[in-house]
């Protein structure tokens, strides 16, 4: 039975598996690689995942939902219809929906899976990511790091070779920056630096907010719908910018009157200053760490739909006096990628002479007190246990004591983070440890830090005087999903009624044609109108055959429309 | 417990080259999810391995570095020349000497260079020290888009800020040069404060400079100084049993080798410097004293 490689993405999900001829994509029930990370209902209330969903984002904003790959471990939660869900529930629908397209693809059941994640994601939003895969009924066998998974793909390339390269990616919610090193058929990520909160989704909010600020329209007062519209119009203003100087669009504002919207690169530029500015850091921060020199870096690597734009483009080449490959497809990359750490979990024999190793990208530890004067204590200073860019699996310990004589109990706050004190780092959750009352002197524990070849921690604590040693897990994160809750909430989501997959379609092009109805107004709304009139009645016949080619017929004219760039 | 060379099979001269094959070879027999203890061993002992090697490797470099000035010295006939050069090589390193700067330059400073004499210019200039706007313009240099430009000028920027501030004179009555808005911005440009931990730099250094900058304000970047009432219940029932946040750092059986480095750099220097402050003086008294 295969392992499946899973990129789990804020925009786009795609699943592979790795055969005889390397990785190998699995198309979803449209025939694409790509399905949209968007889950809604449909009108009868069975939920809709990927293109389907995608389009009804603008017709039916309230029974949708996209882009919650940056709440996963937060308690951020929708309602759709009358159910709440967590990003880890939508994430689990959209896990569910790729693994019915690699069952349909491959014939036999999938159960195990590689998931890959940002390699900034933390500890919270890891633990997500597996309990997202445990709702969907997966076994995930490893969590991969993006970049890692990227230049795993790369690497397959050319296994004999030496070279260091950077990959950096720049997807809808994340950037990753990596730095790998490639010797003898091993794989090493050197550095790992990045930001989980940045990603293509915010320049399309800076354009977003440039049209309202056009248009003299206030965002949040506007129609959810007519938001909804314009943020989708201001995100293929973005695409479009990326192979066009200038680009213009049609918009129907509140008051059904026709605006023009139009954007030139120069401007889209000077929009975007900020967030370029975001990006470079952590790319200065992975080269410094490797401790490396631009002529040591062979091999600039892209990856990611958001580097397509061409003021990303500039700037690393700006960075690095050379300009970036992207010989594999952007958006294909990482899963391929994920595939293949699936074919070395699973000892794949053409895989023999591979081995990878990554870092763990952040410095984990705990919270300490320093002692400023006799008998004086300060707190929250932060005590590194495990550096950042340590290779993992790593098991690290440090010694300390009680601050108090008699003290019963030991409340351990782990966070993840590069500053010196705790409140500037995230916190990732707390232990307690009974300490023996000892009233005549310190106690003192050893800490036990060990991070997992996923990217998941483990705290064990031994007080050294009774040799006891407690295995904690952490809690108390207030994001955090417990084990009751992931079955609970697994046996739930199995009981939803998922619209069947032969008929995702239909359903995906009947709305394309809602949204283009919405789009327009007069003679042509009436034309579409006539095209979802026709439609609607071959399907109510529910002749296979017959309904995929009046599909056919209408496609064009549906194409055309949607081509106008009126939103 | 084996040692490196026996854990790797290897001589105990090897090269780099050979230490990694050797690795590569270990590491395709062990699985890191199965065996991490046995993976975490060979990788303890690979690490060993290359930090020998490159401090064997720092030894040679440094000697090198070493003579480098007085090199430069004899590789040039105009004797005068090339003392000029690293006059002006070294403007901004310099403190209150600047009438040893020689109007036309056979040298083209580096960009790096350039930069630090805006920064040296900017401390100096009256206002300079709280032009928030002045300093945001020369981080914000395009000139600094190039990764090692900017990781030169972060070094250098870093040293120069040390040594004005008294650091390496260990002088720890040097007042701030810099307003707090400013020194705010640098320390958030820089990743000083938020984003450390860094391998690449000695994490003394920053606590130092914070220390200058925001202590006699009672104030530090981003609120971190928000807990330091002493003992609380929640935080302070660990601590450390080395007292002191540093010394567990130097516990380490070897000196990290980059900070190792960047001291020894800075000695290589002060060599330098001190040959610079003879010249100066020989011209001072050249000037003024034979007059006399
Ligand atoms: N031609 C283009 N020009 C500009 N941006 C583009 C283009 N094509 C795609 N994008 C942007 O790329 C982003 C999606 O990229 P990708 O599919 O790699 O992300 P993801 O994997 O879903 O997200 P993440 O990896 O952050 O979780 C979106 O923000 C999209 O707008
Ligand atoms: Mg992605």
């Amino acid at each position: 039975m295969s392992i499946v490689g899973i990129d789990l993405g804020t925009t786009n999900s795609l699943i592979s598996v790795f055969t005889d001829d390397g990785p190998e994509l699995i198309p979803n029930a449209l025939g694409d690689f790509l399905t949209p990370s968007a889950v809604g209902l449909s009108d009868n209330g069975e939920v809709l995942v990927g293109q389907a969903a995608k389009n009804r984002l603008v017709t039916h904003p309230q029974l949708t939902q996209s882009r919650f790959k940056r709440y996963m471990g937060t308690n951020w939660g929708q309602k759709l219809g009358r159910k709440h869900y967590r990003a880890e529930d939508l994430s689990a629908l959209v896990l569910a929906s790729l693994k019915a397209d690699a069952e349909a693809h491959l014939g036999a059941p999938v159960e195990r899976a590689i998931i890959s994640v940002p390699a900034y994601f933390n500890d919270v939003q890891r633990k997500a990511t597996l309990a997202a895969g445990q709702i969907a009924g997966l076994k995930v066998e490893r969590l991969i790091n993006e970049p890692t998974a990227a230049a795993l793909a790369y690497g397959l390339n050319d296994k004999e070779g030496e070279s260091t390269f950077l990959v950096i990616d720049l997807g809808g919610g994340t950037f990753d920056v990596s730095i790998l090193e490639m010797f003898d058929g091993v794989m090493e990520v050197r550095a790992s630096a990045g930001d989980a909160f940045l990603g293509g989704e915010d320049f399309t909010d800076v354009v977003t907010k440039h049209f309202a600020e056009k248009l003299d329209v206030n965002l949040d007062k506007m129609s959810v719908k007519k938001a909804a519209m314009l943020r989708d119009l201001a995100d293929q203003a973005k695409a479009k910018l990326s192979s066009e100087h200038e680009v213009s669009f049609k918009f129907i504002d509140d008051k059904s009157n026709e605006q023009t919207l139009s954007l030139t690169r120069n401007k889209f530029e000077e929009l975007t200053e900020g967030l370029l500015k975001k990006l470079r850091h952590p790319i200065q921060r992975a080269v410094m760490d490797a401790g490396l020199r631009a002529e040591n870096i062979d091999q600039v690597v892209l990856v990611g739909g958001a580097t397509r734009m061409p003021v990303v483009r500039s700037l690393i080449a700006r960075m690095f006096k050379t300009f970036p490959v992207h010989n594999i497809n952007p958006d294909h990359v990482i899963v391929m990628g994920a595939a293949v750490q699936a074919g070395l979990v699973s000892r794949h024999s053409a895989l023999d002479d591979i081995v990878m190793t990554d870092v763990c990208p952040f410095t984990l530890g705990t919270e300490m007190s320093i002692e400023i004067g006799r008998d004086q204590y300060e707190s929250g200073h932060f005590q590194p246990v495990i550096e950042r860019n340590t290779v993992i699996p790593v098991s690290r310990s440090v010694r300390n004591s009680t601050v108090h004589k008699g003290q019963t109990q030991l409340n351990l706050l782990i966070y993840q983070g590069e500053a010196p004190r705790v409140s500037s780092n995230v916190f990732l959750g707390q232990v307690n440890v009974p300490i023996p009352k000892n009233t005549k002197e310190h106690e003192v524990v050893d800490i036990r830090f060990t991070y997992d070849v996923s990217g998941v921690l483990e705290v064990l604590v031994k007080v050294l005087s009774t040799d006891k040693v407690s295995r904690l897990v952490i809690e108390g994160n207030p994001g955090a999903l417990s084990k009751t809750e992931i079955d609970a909430r697994f046996k739930e989501l199995d009981k939803l009624k998922v619209h069947p997959r032969d008929e995702v379609v239909n359903v995906a092009f009947m709305a394309r044609l809602a949204k283009a109805y919405e789009n327009h107004l007069g003679e042509m709304r009436q034309e579409i109108q006539h095209m979802i009139t026709v439609f609607e009645a071959v399907l109510a016949r529910q002749n296979k055959h017959e309904i995929s080619e009046v599909r056919e017929e209408i496609e064009p004219h549906l194409k055309a429309f949607e081509d106008r760039n009126i939103f | 417990m084996a040692t490196w060379w026996d854990m790797l099979e290897v001589a105990r001269d090897v090269d780099l080259r050979a230490v990694k094959r050797a690795y590569a070879a270990k590491l395709k027999s062990i699985r890191q999810d199965e065996d991490p203890k046995g993976f975490m061993a060979l990788r303890a002992a690979y690490d060993e391995a290359r930090e020998h090697i490159r401090y064997r490797e720092m030894e040679t470099e440094d000697t090198v570095v070493r003579q480098e000035p007085f090199e430069r010295d004899t590789d040039t006939s105009h004797d005068s020349t090339s003392i000029q050069d690293n006059i002006a090589d070294s403007e901004w390193k310099m403190q209150g000497q600047d009438e040893l700067i020689i109007a036309d330059m056979v040298y083209t400073p580096t960009i790096v260079e350039q930069l630090m004499n805006e920064v040296h210019a900017l401390i100096r200039s009256p206002w300079g020290a709280g032009r928030v706007d002045s300093w945001a313009a020369i981080l914000d240099d395009e000139r600094l888009d190039d990764i090692d430009a900017y990781s030169d000028f972060e070094n250098a920027f870093l040293n120069y800020m040390l040594n004005i501030h008294g650091f390496f004179d260990e002088d720890t009555n040097v007042e701030s040069k810099l307003n707090l808005a400013v020194a705010h911005l640098i320390f958030e440009r820089f990743g000083w404060q938020s984003n450390r931990n860094s391998v690449h730099f000695n994490p003394v250094v920053y606590d130092w400079l914070a220390d200058k900058f925001f202590q006699q304000n009672e104030d530090t970047p981003h609120g971190d100084l928000d807990e330091i009432d002493g003992e609380t219940d929640s935080g302070a029932n660990a601590k450390n049993s080395s007292h002191s946040q540093f010394n567990q750092r130097g516990q380490k059986k070897k000196p990290n080798p980059k900070t190792e480095k960047f001291f020894k750099w800075f000695d290589g220097n002060g060599v330098f410097y001190l040959f610079l402050t003879m010249i100066a003086l020989m011209v001072l008294y050249y000037t003024f004293g034979s007059n006399s």
